[in-house]
């Protein structure tokens, strides 16, 4: 029960500035149509780590030695059409009350896991603004991938591993004082889900009961954001262990996230650092393993220890002149593995897991950075857009405490090309 | 590699001459579409795609312990997930380019079980200048025609390539009513079978997209065409010892078309010839050839297993309320120039490993009778139509030609309705 405290709260404080606009009429309603089509050529010069027919792509796959070679040494073509979105945007103002409401359905064509070229929703809340609270509630960007840091990339990652990546459903209550957002959210998974025992999936976090909370303080200063926030997340591994004994199994993850956006007329800089145990969820490598020595012969429950990953990115966006509009992204990120000893992945004799006792992202690569410069040319409607992305990661060994060592880099490079007609 | 980048990066740059400012007019955006509903009868169980309303052809003979044929069964479907929308988006200009959008989606969804979800058929846009026009995104794989006029939303497969892509084409009107066309394609939906079953990775790996030339004939409203395609796939970077290999097979394929219309007639016919043209929904495919496997590496090498089609759809159009028409198809099996390896089997006869990939490589030859009426009142049209598909099934020999065959036959009676909008 008093799990569920800070949510009731929540519910109690924004009940009454509902409760006095409830009756109002709107005045007006406005309804948007709006999207973009898009096309997508890339080459990878090498297999990479990624997701629908890797438009999105993480970083490349480690060495698969053989006698004839390292097999994912191979590079791959593909062309895409599924970033097209169409988004519906509804707005009810009531500006004799200071009060409006929002409502936007945004969807794509990527599909879902490995289905591709099939609608998936990426928006879907709606938004009240009363006098100086904006409450949202539905699926949207989660509060840890601020709006206002959003990489400007080309490439269909977004800056992912090292930048956060997730819309997930939720409630956020935001409070605007003078130049300053206090922002509270709960929030749970749907698309963007842990890994654990079964593989993705987003039992973890509903059998843990209590939803994702997120706490921000976001700062403004002219066009400039500055803000930090705090990310408290639990799951739930297992319910039943494999000696088919109910099991009690909780992991708890805080996450810290800071951040600088700088926008002058011609220049944009955003920037962010993050640091945090099981990220995968978030598209930034990490995860957790199993305690050493937690797990009870008997019941066979065990306890789990956080990996931990720092992360930090910058984006830079020059505005030169009208039509064109160079960029770069540079990514950085780091396992600093486990507080506890972690259990060894047990193996068989030809070296394939038979128990994972590790779940997560890239959690085997140590150091991993990205360079990817980019040129947008805008010409109204339509921009056309290139970027070359360079992704190195060292691969290496899990220690007993998650860390990663003997490293063997592993570089991919990848050119892409893009068009976009807005509408 | 080199020049791979070389490619890469021209492309980046083919835009350079619209960098320049330029005027610009606001989008109009439209709506438009239909809703279909059908009912259809077979006669016979089917093979195809979204569950069977893609019926490609009847299932072959399976007949159990009391001799009787199992597939000898009739069935009755109803669906409406043809239905689709489209959002065109036009009206902008810069300069000599008007530039134009398109997304369209219905609701069949090209994965077991799954259907009534929306699924991306365009998204594309152009930019067409008075000589030239440039098509970037995903439509109509240049090797199709027109789409299928039939009822039974078959696409004319597998008697015609049918395909959506995402690609890069550019076309130049010249002068003399001819267009010329060259397009550059990958694959999504409409993938090659494989070691590792229907899937975009073997034309990914192969670095080369797949590359397509036209030459299209503009004659009043009469059009003829032919085309060459070519394409590459790698399939497999592992082999089954854990070796790397560099596995390559290239296949190439040729379409004639001609479209005559005519105030009170159309006919359409088309000739289509391909190597491995599996993912255009032809029959064949491609094996591992005789021999090939490389006993440490088990480096293979493969062969084309290739096949023709073609048909005639004549429809006499005079007057709108009754417009009937006949589809005549026919495609065949052609195998391989090289001698093939078998799927390797038990001694149940269960597979073990597949060494033949493709659509129905069993199959000798399919023809095709659909005889149709169709009506349009305002935005309506009512249909009727009655399609007999005979398919030759038999052995395959080492050249990939099937022999000793057991024909299969299939009646489909379907009805429908379309709202327009």
């Amino acid at each position: 029960m008093k799990k569920n405290i800070p949510l009731f709260l929540l519910i109690a404080l924004i009940t009454p500035s509902l409760q006095s606009t409830e009756s109002e009429e709107p005045k007006e309603k406005i309804v948007e149509f709006t999207g973009y089509v898009n096309y997508k050529t890339f080459y990878d010069t090498r297999q990479v780590v990624g997701v629908t027919e890797d438009q999105t792509v993480f970083f490349p796959k480690p060495i698969d030695c053989s006698p004839t070679g390292d097999i994912n040494a191979h590079g791959h073509l593909q062309m895409l059409p599924f970033e097209t979105r169409m988004r519906i945007t509804l707005r009810e103002p009531h500006k004799k009350y200071n009060f409006s409401c929002k409502g936007i359905i945004e969807v794509e064509f990527r599909g879902v896991q490995t289905l591709v070229n099939i609608v998936n929703m990426r928006h879907a809340f709606a938004q009240l603004d009363i006098r100086k609270t904006t409450l949202i509630f539905g699926q949207t960007w989660h509060t840890l991938n601020v709006e206002d840091l959003i990489p400007n990339t080309v490439s269909f990652n977004s800056g992912r591993p090292f930048a956060v990546y997730n819309r997930s459903p939720q409630i956020r209550y935001t409070q605007h004082l003078s130049n300053i957002d206090i922002i509270l959210s709960a929030a749970s998974q749907v698309d963007f889900q842990s890994d654990g025992p079964v593989g993705l999936s987003t039992t973890y976090i509903r059998n843990a009961i209590i939803p994702n909370f997120d706490f921000q303080v976001k700062g403004f200063f002219g066009q400039h954001v500055v803000g930090t926030g705090i990310d408290y997340q639990r799951i739930s591994p297992r319910q039943v262990s494999p000696q088919g004994y109910k099991v009690h199994e909780d992991l708890s993850s805080v996450t810290g996230i800071w951040f600088l956006g700088l926008n002058w007329p011609k220049l944009t800089v955003k920037n962010t650092m993050m640091f945090g145990g099981n990220l995968s969820n978030y598209g930034v490598t990490g995860g957790y393993a199993v305690k050493k020595g937690s797990t009870d012969p008997i019941t066979g429950q065990q306890k789990y220890t956080n990996i931990r990953t720092f992360t930090a990115w910058s984006d830079i966006t020059v505005l030169p002149a009208q039509h064109i509009e160079p960029g770069v992204f540079l990514g950085i990120s780091k396992n600093f593995g486990s507080a506890h000893e972690i259990e060894p992945t047990s193996v068989d004799p030809d070296s394939n897991p038979v128990l994972p006792t590790v779940y997560g992202l890239g959690t085997d690569i140590n150091i991993m950075f990205r360079v990817s410069p980019r040129i947008r040319v805008k010409i109204g409607q339509v921009t056309f857009a290139g970027e070359i992305e360079y992704t190195r990661a060292a691969y290496g060994h899990l220690t007993n405490h998650g860390h990663v060592i003997h490293t063997a880099p592993v570089a991919n490079t990848q050119f892409l090309f893009s068009t976009f007609l807005f509408f | 590699m080199k020049a791979q980048h070389i490619f890469i990066l021209l492309l980046f740059f083919v835009s350079a001459p619209l960098f320049a400012k330029l005027p610009f007019n606001i989008f109009n955006c439209t709506l438009s579409g239909y809703i279909k509903a059908e009912t259809y009868t077979d006669s016979r169980q089917t093979r195809g795609d979204e569950i069977i309303d893609i019926s490609f052809f009847p299932k072959p003979q399976e007949l159990d312990p009391a001799g009787h044929d199992i597939n000898a069964q009739a069935a009755t479907y109803m669906d409406a997930f043809e239905s689709r929308t489209r959002v065109t988006m036009e009206g902008l200009k810069m300069r000599d380019a008007t530039i134009k959008g398109l997304i369209e989606a219905d609701f069949e969804v090209f994965y077991s079980g799954i259907t009534n979800i929306p699924h991306l058929r365009h998204a594309y846009l152009t930019l067409d200048w008075k000589r030239a026009s440039l098509l970037l995104g995903h439509t109509w794989h240049p090797v199709v025609f027109l789409e299928s006029k039939t009822i039974n939303y078959n696409g004319s497969t597998p008697f015609d390539f049918y395909a959506r892509c995402p690609q890069l084409a550019f076309t130049y009107h010249t002068s003399k009513n001819v267009d010329l066309i060259a397009v550059a394609a990958s694959q999504v939906d409409y993938d090659n079978d494989g070691p590792y079953g229907y899937d975009s990775d073997y034309i990914r790996w192969a670095l080369v997209p797949n590359l397509h030339l036209q030459c299209k004939w503009f004659l009043k409203n009469h059009t003829m065409s032919f085309g060459f395609d070519y394409r590459r796939l790698t399939p497999r970077l592992k082999s089954d010892t854990d070796f790397k290999v560099n596995e390559h097979i290239n296949s190439i394929a040729a379409i004639w078309y001609l479209g005559l219309k005519w105030p009170s007639i159309e006919v359409n016919t088309k000739v289509n010839w391909g190597q491995n043209v599996n993912n255009y929904n032809g029959i064949g495919g491609f094996a591992v050839r005789e021999g090939s496997a490389d006993p440490i590496t088990d480096h293979r090498e493969y062969t084309n297993i290739s096949a023709i089609g073609a048909w005639m759809d004549i429809e006499i159009v005079k007057n709108k309320k009754i417009k009937p028409a006949i589809f005549i198809a026919y495609t065949q099996n052609l195998g391989s120039s090289q001698p093939i390896d078998f799927d390797i089997v038990d001694n149940n006869n269960v597979l073990i490993e597949r060494r033949i990939y493709g659509f129905v490589p069993d199959v000798h030859n399919v023809i095709r009778i659909s005889s149709r009426l169709t009506s349009d009142i305002n935005n309506m049209t009512f249909a009727g139509e009655v399609e007999y598909t005979r398919a030759a099934y038999g052995t395959i020999t080492r050249s990939a030609t099937v022999i000793n065959t057991t024909p299969a036959e299939l009646i489909r009676c379907t009805f429908a309705a379309y709202y327009y909008f």
